[in-house]
């Protein structure tokens, strides 16, 4: 029998890799957008941070681990590092006052409490490095135990404790502030 | 005032964060958005199928190249080396030998190659009489014919045998 482009196309091989990726988008994109939704600042950013670490995913199939929580450990660093890259490029860093006053202001227009909050912690989240900003979102939203945050992102637990410390710091002379004037 | 009213600044940060969670009270990614992206990762798949689609190629070139060496190597054209003798012989008739004549022979002075300033000529000495021719008439050898026999060795040696009447007697 004559090899073909299309018989290795159609080889188990392939096919085994194609419902491997299938398997690990159906199996994390949930869990990831909201890991997204939280690290990022708007919703669309989120999509396109958790297509680009699947994209990452198809490009380089052998560097995602095998077994369920190595590989969501693989996923959930490499959309750090997507936030991360990100931050970097786009100078977020210098761009957070502005867009402190800016979602205050959008803020101002919707009198809703819970709409403060949300912007108020989003807005807070922004001025923290894409690594604090996981370890927070991790530890103190999603209750991931300090542990599991370390082996999430692969960094030793005193990391995440430190970067934990840094950030109530940040955060709390921002939200605490704002709960104390309201 | 008790622990549920002033609680601990972390505690009340939490609290805080999650009042505000930005994820908490958005839905998910609906499902044209999952086919979406879904659709997208799954035909980003190929990168490994570009991989492996020069294979047929690959394959194809290597068996060209092969069947090319053996035809080179075994081809029609290809002639095997006869083996060489280790001998080569040949039994040549040699023309006929001039008539032993032998020539005469004058006496002559010996010349020395050194300057003569440095070396005085001696006096010379007669040379040895010359060997008498045999006995045998010079006429009648040259009438008979010389047999050379001529080989070479694989190392390129050339032997020539002359076989002469005289000899064989």
């Amino acid at each position: 029998m004559p090899i073909t482009a299309r018989a290795i196309l159609d080889s188990p091989q392939t096919q085994t890799a194609t419902d491997r990726l299938a398997r690990l988008f159906d199996a994390h994109h949930e869990r990831l957008f909201r890991l997204a939704r939280r690290l990022s600042s708007d919703r669309e950013e989120a999509r396109d941070l958790v297509q680009e670490a699947f994209l990452r995913a198809a490009r380089s199939p052998k560097a995602v681990p095998e077994g369920a929580q190595p590989e969501e450990a693989w996923l959930v660093r490499t959309l750090v590092n997507l936030c991360r890259d990100r931050f970097r490029r786009l100078g977020v860093r210098s761009r957070a006052a502005s867009e402190i006053r800016r979602e205050e202001r959008s803020v101002s227009s919707h009198p809703e409490e819970a709409a403060v909050a949300r912007a108020t912690v989003t807005a807070a989240l922004a001025r923290l490095s894409p690594r604090r900003r996981a370890v927070v979102v991790l530890h103190e939203l999603e209750g991931v135990a300090v542990r599991e945050v370390a082996r999430l992102l692969g960094v030793a637990e005193v990391t995440v404790r430190w970067h934990l410390l840094a950030a109530r710091r940040d955060l709390a002379s921002l939200l605490l502030k704002e709960d104390s004037k309201s | 005032m008790n622990a549920d009213q002033h609680p601990e600044p972390s505690d009340r940060l939490r609290q805080a964060l999650r009042q505000g969670d930005p994820a908490a009270h958005e839905p998910g990614l609906t499902a044209d958005e999952v086919h979406t992206i879904r659709r997208a990762v799954l035909t980003a798949a190929p990168e490994p199928r570009r991989q492996t689609a020069w294979f047929p190629l690959v394959a194809t070139g290597a068996a060209a190249l092969l069947a090319l060496a053996l035809a080179v190597a075994f081809g029609p054209w290809h002639r095997p080396q006869a083996p060489k003798s280790p001998v080569q012989m040949a039994a040549v008739p040699t023309p006929v030998a001039a008539p032993l004549v032998p020539p005469v022979m004058t006496p002559q002075p010996v010349k020395s190659s050194r300057p003569a300033r440095r070396h005085s000529v001696r006096a010379t000495q007669a040379p040895e009489a010359l060997p008498k021719p045999p006995n045998d008439s010079p006429i009648l050898m040259a009438s008979l014919p010389v047999r050379e026999i001529q080989f070479s060795t694989p190392g390129g040696t050339r032997v020539i045998w002359e076989l002469s009447p005289k000899d064989s007697r």
